[in-house]
């Protein structure tokens, strides 16, 4: 891997991450922008989660992620602790793969 | 009130609120190291993408693609592609940091990632949320990241494989489990539940990780729109 690779994906990746911050203030007089950036958290993270929990291999499937998942999202909706629902997902989907073999 | 005493106290709970994310972070830095050495990268050269890029999805991308032959320019136009989330994340935090010096801001977006960028951006609209905490929640991960990476690199084809042991649940359900206590109104779920559609049919049709901020983009959108329909609702 060249050096120039390298710093060109620092470079690219640092700027993704400073322009909005450097550029946008968060202009609090549009209301239409704020309500569109108040969603931008949950989507960011729905979009993680789903594809991760659906198509872990690539293509959509329910498998043991899924089924871990539904466990962790009880747990997450009963408790709140994020811990715990770490945990309790990853037990359950060690539990399946042993049983499953 | 002391503002030192306050910003170390903000700072620690930084540190302390991702603690059980570095775990997993850790995990993928072995991962990471350990891949990069097998694509014939020095010690060196995985630490210094792990310090200068601090990219995990942009970092296995890169040796992975490295090791089947690609192109640089391709590699680097995956890294933008991976990279282009930060900016909706960077759009969201913007108002809570405008107040804050430009050289503040210019360090925290240096070492913002998904998981810090997902514990700040709560505390700030809950009210609780300040530079210091991001700044200890970002340097935590950052010499973790930086650690397990050498630390693969150096142990070579011992690190773990994350795919057989499952490890690569852990982020969705991390993701899960900071998700689920936003969901405090109807829209909000609907906005959830289509990102979370849009992702899966995205990551189907779509290239690399294009999807995530396609997805994120669109249901944001709509529930914006959600939003101004309501308000325009009880307005009638």
């Amino acid at each position: 891997m060249s050096p120039g690779l390298l710093i060109a994906m620092a470079l690219a990746t640092y700027l993704t991450r400073l322009l909005p911050l450097v550029f946008l203030r968060g202009d609090a007089s549009n209301p239409l922008l704020e309500r569109w950036l108040r969603h931008v958290p949950v989507s960011i993270f729905a979009a993680i989660v789903a594809p991760g929990v659906f198509a872990p291999h690539g293509s959509v499937e329910w498998g043991g992620n899924a089924v871990a998942a539904l466990v962790a999202l009880m747990i997450a909706i009963r408790t709140r602790q994020l811990l715990l629902t770490v945990i309790a997902g990853m037990a359950v989907f060690w539990l399946l793969r042993a049983l499953g073999g | 009130m002391d503002p030192r005493s306050s910003a170390r106290r903000q700072f620690w709970s930084g540190v302390w609120t991702v603690a059980p994310i570095c775990v997993g972070v850790a995990a993928f830095g072995l991962v990471f190291g350990a891949a990069s050495a097998n694509a014939g990268l020095s010690l060196a050269q995985t630490l210094a993408m792990s310090l200068f890029v601090f990219s995990g999805a942009a970092q296995i991308t890169a040796v992975s693609m490295l090791e089947v032959g690609a192109a640089p320019l391709t590699i680097l136009l995956t890294t933008v592609a991976l990279g282009l989330r930060h900016i909706l994340m960077g759009a969201s935090l913007a108002p809570y940091l405008r107040d804050r010096r430009l050289a503040w801001r210019a360090l925290l977006a240096f070492q913002m990632v998904d998981e810090t960028f997902a514990v700040s951006i709560i505390r700030f609209r809950a009210g609780t949320g300040s530079q210091w905490f991001f700044l200890g929640a970002n340097l935590s991960l950052y010499m973790v990241w930086a650690a397990s990476s050498a630390a693969g690199a150096l142990l070579g084809a011992v690190a773990p494989d994350p795919a057989s042991l499952g490890l690569d649940l852990i982020f969705p359900l991390i993701f899960l489990g900071l998700l689920v206590p936003l969901l405090q109104n109807r829209i909000e779920i609907a906005t959830a539940l289509l990102a979370g559609a849009f992702a899966l049919l995205g990551s189907q049709i779509l290239p690399d990780r294009w999807y995530l901020i396609s997805a994120a983009l669109l249901a944001s959108l709509c529930g914006g729109a959600l939003e101004s329909i309501k308000a325009r609702r009880s307005k009638a």
